[in-house]
C-alpha cells in the first residue's frame, strides 16, 4: 500500500511538471498537440493523486498499521466515519486532501472549458498555474511529508485523533476549509492567465467570477463551520478567539470579497483593471499562506499539533509564486490602465472604492496583529502578545463601517447620485432605522455599542427589504402577477443581484448574532453538591452529581443538570484512553432563537449522584443567528450563481461598455 | 430641504445613541468581576487563550489571585499593573500602547489613513478626467444611450 501511495504521488508531480513545461512550449510554438498533451497529463495527475488519496482512505478503512499516518491518526476503537475523516486530521493527510481537491478542481476548470471558444486561449496557462500548484504539493507529498511512510513493524493498535478532534465538526470543517483555501487557485490561475496572453480585457474576469464566488463560499462556510465548533467544543462560551489559525483562514476571504465587488466596477465601467488583477494575487498568496500557518505550527495557537519541516519549502514556494506573480503584474501594467473616470464622488463607483478600502484595512490589521509577534520576536527579541482586544479594537470599527456601506453601498446608482434619488431611497431605511431602535430602546438595549451595532443592522435591513419591495411592486404593476408570483421571478430573472442581497442579509444575520452576544452575554460560575441551584438571566440549574459512561476507548464524565425543574442539559468531559492527560469538552447546550444556554462541566468531586460539580455556565444571546446567516449564506450564493434563464443570457452577452445604469426599479 | 430632513433623521439616531450611554454602569456580581479582569490577561503557558477560558492550572490559580485581590478592594488596573510587574507586558491581552507594542496599533492605523488618502486622490483625478466621447448607441429612437440601457433594464427586471 504504502509504495502504491508514493508511486502514485511522484508519478503525479513528474506529470504535473510535463504538464507546464508541454502547455507553456505548446502556446508559445503554437503547437496544438503539445497544448493538448498538457492537459491529457493534467488528467492523469487527477488520476493519480485520486488513486493516492483512496489508497490511503483503504488503508485508514483496513487499519493499515504499517503505515506511520494511519497508525498516528486513527485506532480500531473509532467509529468508521471518523476513522476516514482521520485523512485529513494530521499534516500530511491534509496537504494530500488540499492537492486532491485541487486535482479535481482542475478537472472541472478543465471539463467546463473543454468548448471551443474564445477562452481556450487562458487554458494553457490556467493549466500551467494550475499544475505549477499541483507540483508543489506532490513535490512536499512525495519527498518531505508524505503520508505513505512506512513502520518496519506494525503495531496492533493506532494511537487515534487528537481528543479535540472527536467529533461532528470533525466531518465537515476540515475538509471545507482546506478546500476553500485551495480554491482560491482557480481565479488566480485566470488572472495569471490574462497577463501570460495580454488578454485583460472583461474575459477573464467573466470566467473567474463563478469560481471566485464558489471558492468565496466554500472558504466562508469552512470558517463558519469552525466557529460553531469552537462553540461547542472548546467550551470558553465564544465562537471566534482570533486566534492565529482562525485570523490566517479569515484574510482570503476578506480580500475575495473585496474582489467580489470589485470585480464589478470592470464589468460595467472598465475601471480598476489592474487592482482586480492585485486583488485576486494577494488572496491567493493569503490562502497559500494560511494553509502554511495551519499546517507548520509556526504560530502558536490552539490549532497547532505539529511543527515540521514543510515550513521552508512552504515560504520559498511563496517567495517565488509572489515574485513571479509581481514581474509578470509589473511587465503587463502598461496595458492594465482602466477607463478610469468618475462623475461624482457620491455614486456605486465611489461606493465600491471604499468597500475596498475597508475590506484590505481589515484584512492589513489582521494580518499585522497575526505576525506582529513573529515580527517583535525576530527585530527586537522581545515577546508580545496580540490578544482579542486588539483585534476587536482595531477591526470593530472598520467592521461596522462596512456595515454602513452594505447599506448605502447597493442604492448608490452607476456615475452619481441626485439629490432626489437619495432621498428617494434613503428616507424609509432611515426612518425604519429609527423607530426599530425606538422599540429596542423600549425593550432595554441601552449599550452604545449594542445600539450602534443593531442600528446599523437595522438600516441595512430596511435598504434590503426596500429594494425587494420595491422590484416585487413594479413587476407586479407591469404583469400583473400576484406578490409571490412577481417576487419569485424578480428573483430568477436578476439572480446575480438578488442573490447578492441573500447574501447581504447573512451578513447582518451574523452581525447581529456577534453583537447581541459580544455585548449581552451573561456568565457564572459555581460549585454545586446534588439538589443545588445557580441562576443565570432567568435559567436556574440545579444539579444531580454525575454519571460515568464508558464505551470502547472512551469515559465520559456527565453531569446532569435540570434546567427550571422541567428539561435536562448534560455538560460532558471525554476522557480517551489513548489520551487520558487531555480531557475534551462536551458544552451542554440548550438553543432558542433567542439564547443559548451554554453549561461546561470545569470539575467534580465524589462519584455519582452524590457527586460536587463546578460549572461554568453562559447565556449568549442570538448566537443561533451566526448559523443561520452560515445557512442563509450559502443560499443566497446559490441563487447568484445559478445559471440565468435565456434572455438574460443573451442580454449578458452585450459587451460591457454598453451597458447599463443601475437604478431602483 | 431633503438634505435638511436626512440630516435631521441621522441628529435624532445620534440623540438616542447618547440617551442610551448612562445605563452602562451595571453592577457586576464578583464572578464577573474575575472574568474581566482574567479577559484582559493572557494565560502564560497556553498560547492564545485568556486567563479566564484556559482550561490551565496557571490560570486557575490567576483568577484566584484576580478574587483575593478583588476582594480586598483593589482596583482592575492595579490588578493588571501587578501582573505586568511581574510577568512583562506580554501577559496583557491587549497591548500596550508602548514601546515594542506600540508598532501593532500603528500598522493599521498608518494604513488605513493612507488608504484613505490615496482613495480621495484617485477619486479626485478620477472625477477631472476627460470625458470618453459619446457612445452613439441610440436603439431606442434617439434616447441618451444611458438612458436607453436602463430603460432596458428596468423592461428587463419587471417585464414578463
Amino acid at each position: 500500500m504504502a509504495s502504491l501511495g508514493q508511486i502514485c504521488i511522484v508519478g503525479a508531480f513528474g506529470l504535473a511538471l510535463y504538464a507546464i513545461v508541454s502547455s507553456v512550449i505548446g502556446v508559445r510554438l503554437r503547437a496544438r498537440e503539445l497544448v493538448a498533451s498538457g492537459q491529457h497529463a493534467a488528467w492523469a495527475v487527477t488520476a493519480l493523486i485520486t488513486a493516492a488519496s483512496v489508497t490511503l482512505l483503504v488503508a485508514f478503512a483496513v487499519h493499515d498499521f504499517s503505515l506511520r499516518y494511519v497508525w498516528e491518526h486513527s485506532s480500531r476503537a473509532m467509529s468508521m466515519d471518523l476513522v476516514l475523516a482521520a485523512f485529513y486530521s494530521g499534516q500530511q493527510g491534509s496537504l494530500l486532501y488540499w492537492a486532491w481537491t485541487l486535482s479535481i478542481f482542475s478537472a472541472v476548470v478543465l471539463w467546463q472549458q473543454r468548448k471551443p471558444g474564445p477562452h481556450r486561449v487562458f487554458m494553457p496557462y490556467v493549466v500551467a498555474v494550475l499544475m505549477l500548484i499541483e507540483a508543489f504539493m506532490t513535490l512536499l507529498l512525495g519527498f518531505v511529508a508524505t503520508p505513505f511512510e512506512a513502520l518496519p513493524r506494525p503495531p496492533a493498535d493506532g494511537v487515534g485523533l487528537n481528543p479535540l478532534l472527536y467529533d461532528e465538526g470533525m466531518r465537515i470543517h476540515p475538509p471545507m476549509l482546506l478546500a476553500g483555501l485551495m480554491s482560491w487557485s482557480v481565479p488566480f490561475a485566470f488572472a495569471i492567465a490574462a497577463l501570460a496572453t495580454g488578454k485583460l480585457g472583461n474575459e477573464w474576469v467573466a470566467l473567474s467570477r463563478r469560481y471566485a464566488m464558489v471558492a468565496w463560499v466554500i472558504l466562508g462556510l469552512g470558517n463558519v463551520l469552525g466557529a460553531w465548533w469552537a462553540y461547542h467544543v472548546l467550551g470558553w462560551g465564544g465562537y471566534w478567539g482570533w486566534d492565529p489559525v482562525e485570523n490566517v483562514a479569515l484574510m482570503p476571504w476578506l480580500v475575495g470579497t473585496a474582489f467580489i465587488h470589485s470585480i464589478q466596477m470592470q464589468e460595467r465601467r472598465g475601471m480598476l483593471k489592474a487592482w482586480n488583477v492585485a486583488l485576486i494575487m494577494i488572496a491567493f498568496f493569503l490562502s497559500i499562506f494560511g494553509t502554511f500557518v495551519v499546517r507548520s505550527g509556526i504560530l502558536a495557537s490552539v490549532h497547532a499539533f505539529a511543527l515540521s519541516a514543510i515550513g521552508p519549502y512552504f515560504l520559498t514556494f511563496l517567495a517565488l509564486v509572489i515574485l513571479g506573480s509581481l514581474a509578470l503584474f509589473f511587465w503587463r501594467l502598461p496595458s492594465l490602465r482602466g477607463e478610469n473616470q468618475l462623475d461624482g464622488l457620491l455614486s456605486r463607483e465611489a461606493s465600491f472604492l471604499m468597500n475596498n478600502l475597508l475590506f484590505l484595512g481589515i484584512t492589513f490589521a489582521i494580518f499585522w496583529g497575526t505576525i506582529y509577534p513573529l515580527v517583535a520576536e525576530a527585530l527586537a527579541d522581545q515577546k508580545v502578545s496580540v490578544g482579542p482586544p486588539y483585534f476587536k479594537q482595531v477591526a470593530g470599527p472598520l467592521l461596522g463601517a462596512l456595515l454602513l456601506l452594505m447599506g448605502i453601498g447597493p442604492l448608490m446608482p452607476w456615475r452619481r447620485a441626485s439629490r432626489e434619488h437619495l432621498l428617494n431611497n434613503f428616507l424609509i431605511p432611515v426612518a425604519g432605522t429609527v423607530i426599530g431602535l425606538a422599540v429596542l430602546l423600549a425593550f432595554g438595549i441601552r449599550d452604545p455599542f449594542a445600539t450602534l451595532g443593531f442600528g446599523l443592522c437595522l438600516f441595512v435591513l430596511g435598504t434590503v427589504v426596500q429594494e425587494f419591495a420595491r422590484g416585487m411592486l413594479a413587476r407586479h404593476r407591469a404583469t400583473g402577477e400576484n406578490y409571490v408570483a412577481a417576487l419569485g421571478h424578480l428573483i430568477r430573472r436578476n439572480n446575480r443581484r438578488y442573490g447578492g442581497y441573500i447574501v447581504h442579509l447573512a451578513i447582518l444575520l451574523i452581525g447581529a448574532g456577534a453583537v447581541g452576544s459580544q455585548v449581552y452575554q451573561q456568565q457564572a460560575q459555581a460549585s454545586l453538591a446534588p439538589g443545588e441551584s445557580v441562576s443565570v438571566a432567568g435559567y436556574t440549574l440545579t444539579a444531580g452529581g454525575i454519571q460515568t459512561l464508558t464505551s470502547p476507548g472512551l469515559r465520559t464524565v456527565q453531569a446532569v443538570l435540570t434546567v427550571n425543574g422541567q428539561e435536562q442539559v448534560r455538560a460532558e468531559k471525554q476522557f480517551w484512553d489513548n489520551f487520558p492527560q487531555q480531557p475534551s469538552t462536551k458544552v451542554g447546550l440548550r438553543s432558542t432563537p433567542f439564547e443559548d444556554l451554554y453549561v461546561v462541566l470545569a470539575g467534580w468531586d465524589g462519584d455519582g449522584a452524590t457527586a460536587k460539580v463546578s460549572l461554568a455556565v453562559f447565556v449568549n444571546p442570538l448566537v443561533s443567528w451566526i448559523w443561520a446567516g452560515g445557512v442563509l449564506l450559502l443560499l443566497g450564493t446559490v441563487v447568484t450563481l445559478w445559471p440565468a434563464p435565456l434572455p438574460t443570457r443573451l442580454r449578458s452577452t452585450v459587451p460591457a461598455a454598453g451597458r447599463a445604469v443601475a437604478v431602483a426599479p | 430641504m431633503s438634505v435638511f430632513r436626512i440630516a435631521a433623521f441621522f441628529a435624532l439616531f445620534a440623540f438616542l445613541a447618547v440617551m442610551a450611554l448612562p445605563s452602562l454602569a451595571r453592577a457586576d456580581a464578583l464572578d464577573s468581576g474575575v472574568r474581566r479582569v482574567a479577559l484582559q490577561l493572557q494565560c502564560p503557558v497556553c498560547e492564545g487563550q485568556s486567563a479566564a477560558d484556559s482550561p490551565s492550572g496557571l490560570a486557575g490559580d490567576m483568577r484566584a489571585v484576580i478574587r483575593t485581590k478583588l476582594i480586598a478592594g483593589e482596583s482592575d488596573q492595579q490588578i493588571l499593573d501587578e501582573f505586568v510587574a511581574s510577568y512583562g507586558d506580554s501577559i496583557l491581552a491587549e497591548p500596550p500602547k508602548r514601546g515594542i507594542s506600540l508598532g501593532v496599533w500603528l500598522g493599521p492605523t498608518i494604513a488605513v489613513l493612507g488608504g484613505l488618502v490615496l482613495v480621495g486622490a484617485l477619486l479626485r483625478t478620477w472625477v477631472r478626467a476627460p470625458r470618453p466621447a459619446a457612445r452613439a448607441t441610440g436603439t431606442l429612437g434617439g434616447l441618451d444611450g444611458d438612458v436607453a440601457d436602463e430603460f432596458r433594464r428596468f423592461r428587463q427586471e419587471v417585464g414578463p
